[in-house]
């Protein structure tokens, strides 16, 4: 049961367009698993349409059209996509990040970063930083660490506890550089998330700084 | 009937002359010379067609003549409907040019093939083309992805409970929105309409007008609750 939801203004952005395809990513992957706020972008996708609508702007239209009605004859290119191919342990995955990793090609493989911490990255980031599927093992925990901008989470599978909160699949967290956090993955399954974040993480421990010392996350 | 309805051939036309009246009479003088001469004159005689019962349903039964016939003059009336709107909402998200053509061009053609996907029990063609709209711009103009919800999708998690049965019906939706709009207060349509039409980001938005950006997302969420209160038939105000 989801119960850690969109912002109202990044869901408004998202209806209106104006978030960073990043964004949109995590947005249509909790819409995907959270009816409550699917229902709510219903509610604004309409607010934009009834806005639309208001508008007028007749210039010039006739030639247009009659350019439209020479090409209602053209063939429609097949947007089908291939399904990637992805690890065996890999959940039920939303359609909105499949069809980032079928954008990917090939077959997606996770990739270590520490030995109970995995990722894939997606052809999409924010800033220049990848959006990534993370796969943590049960009982890891990511030390107290900060971001250098937004970070968005979305949980696909698992469960982990943030800030005495608990998160489990469909649930999002949005925090923004001011937030000092721990993540302990909770629970005896394996965590994946869709997270997204403006920058890499900034460990605020010793041993995680040591560890950035060496590779950036 | 109305007497001058015989000279209407096809109910295509038919729907042509009720959607038209209904919406945007100035915008179509050729329907002057075919007897009409004021909006809402037909309106009683339409609302008593079964199909006919407003101007979101005059849009739907057109972009079914589109799906299922291929009806080109059910789209040509389609395009001179929202093609105004187009080029308003591009122009207001800084396109122009052969840019500009070229987005309405897609849009346009997206409806003519697409129609078939059109569900009118999930969201009004308005809304449907908005969404296309948006998308298109996103793709075409910012070279972005748009990362959407696929409403067949597997991994769809649906409603735990049905929606509260004080809901407006979907098909009076942008009516009840469109009537609801002009009772904003100007600071709160102000943002709307920029974070809507203009491209901007919050951020964008507080810094052009002065203000914090937390007083931009309250303003935002002000907004949006009161248009949201007036798609349920029960307000919060009424049951106080």
């Amino acid at each position: 049961m989801v119960s850690h939801h969109l912002p109202t203004d990044v869901l408004m952005s998202y209806a209106a367009g104006t978030t960073p395809e990043a964004v949109s990513l995590v947005c249509a992957t909790h819409v995907t698993l959270c009816a409550t706020c699917r229902q709510h972008l219903f509610d604004l996708e309409d607010v934009g349409a009834a806005l639309f609508d208001e508008l007028s702007d007749t210039s010039g239209d006739e030639a247009l059209l009659e350019a439209v009605m020479q090409r209602l004859d053209e063939p429609v290119p097949a947007a089908e996509q291939a399904m990637p191919s992805l690890p065996a342990d890999m959940p039920t995955l939303p359609r909105p990040v499949l069809d980032q990793m079928a954008r990917g090609g090939g077959a997606a493989r996770w990739r270590n970063f520490t030995p109970g911490l995995r990722y894939i990255d997606l052809p999409i980031g924010l800033h220049g930083h990848p959006a990534r599927l993370v796969q943590a093992d049960p009982g890891e925990i990511i030390r107290r660490h900060t971001h250098t901008g937004m970070e968005y989470s979305v949980v696909l599978s698992g469960a982990y506890v943030d800030a005495q909160q608990h998160y489990v699949r469909g649930d999002v967290a949005v925090w923004d550089q001011k937030h000092r956090h721990q993540v302990a993955i909770d629970g005896g399954e394996v965590c994946v998330s869709l997270l997204v974040a403006e920058g890499p993480i900034v460990p605020l421990t010793l041993a995680g700084r040591l560890v950035g010392v060496f590779k950036k996350f | 009937m109305h007497p001058r309805a015989s000279s209407i051939r096809t109910p295509v036309e038919m729907m042509n002359l009720a959607l038209i009246h209904h919406r945007a009479p100035d915008e179509h003088p050729e329907l002057r010379t075919m007897g009409w001469s004021r909006p809402g004159c037909i309106a009683r005689s339409c609302h008593n067609e079964p199909t006919l019962t407003g101007p979101d349903a005059s849009l739907n039964d057109l972009a079914r003549a589109v799906a299922v016939d291929r009806d080109q003059r059910a789209f040509r009336t389609l395009y001179r409907h929202y093609v105004p709107r187009l080029r308003a909402f591009l122009a207001r998200r800084g396109t122009d040019g052969a840019m500009l053509d070229e987005v309405i061009q897609e849009v346009m053609l997206t409806l003519w093939h697409k129609a078939d996907q059109f569900d009118p029990k999930r969201a009004s063609l308005t809304t449907w083309v908005y969404r296309i709209a948006r998308n298109r711009h996103i793709d075409r103009v910012r070279s972005e992805s748009r990362p959407e919800l696929n409403p067949d999708d597997p991994a769809l998690v649906p409603p735990t409970s049905p929606l509260p049965d004080d809901q407006v019906a979907l098909g009076e939706r942008l009516g009840v929105l469109r009537e609801a709009l002009p009772a904003l207060p100007p600071e709160q349509a102000s943002v709307l309409r920029q974070q809507y039409f203009e491209d901007k980001t919050m951020a964008a938005i507080a810094a052009e007008s002065g203000v914090p950006v937390g007083t931009v997302k309250t303003r935002a969420r002000l907004a949006l609750k009161f248009l949201r209160d007036r798609l349920r038939r029960t307000r919060p105000e009424e049951l106080e």
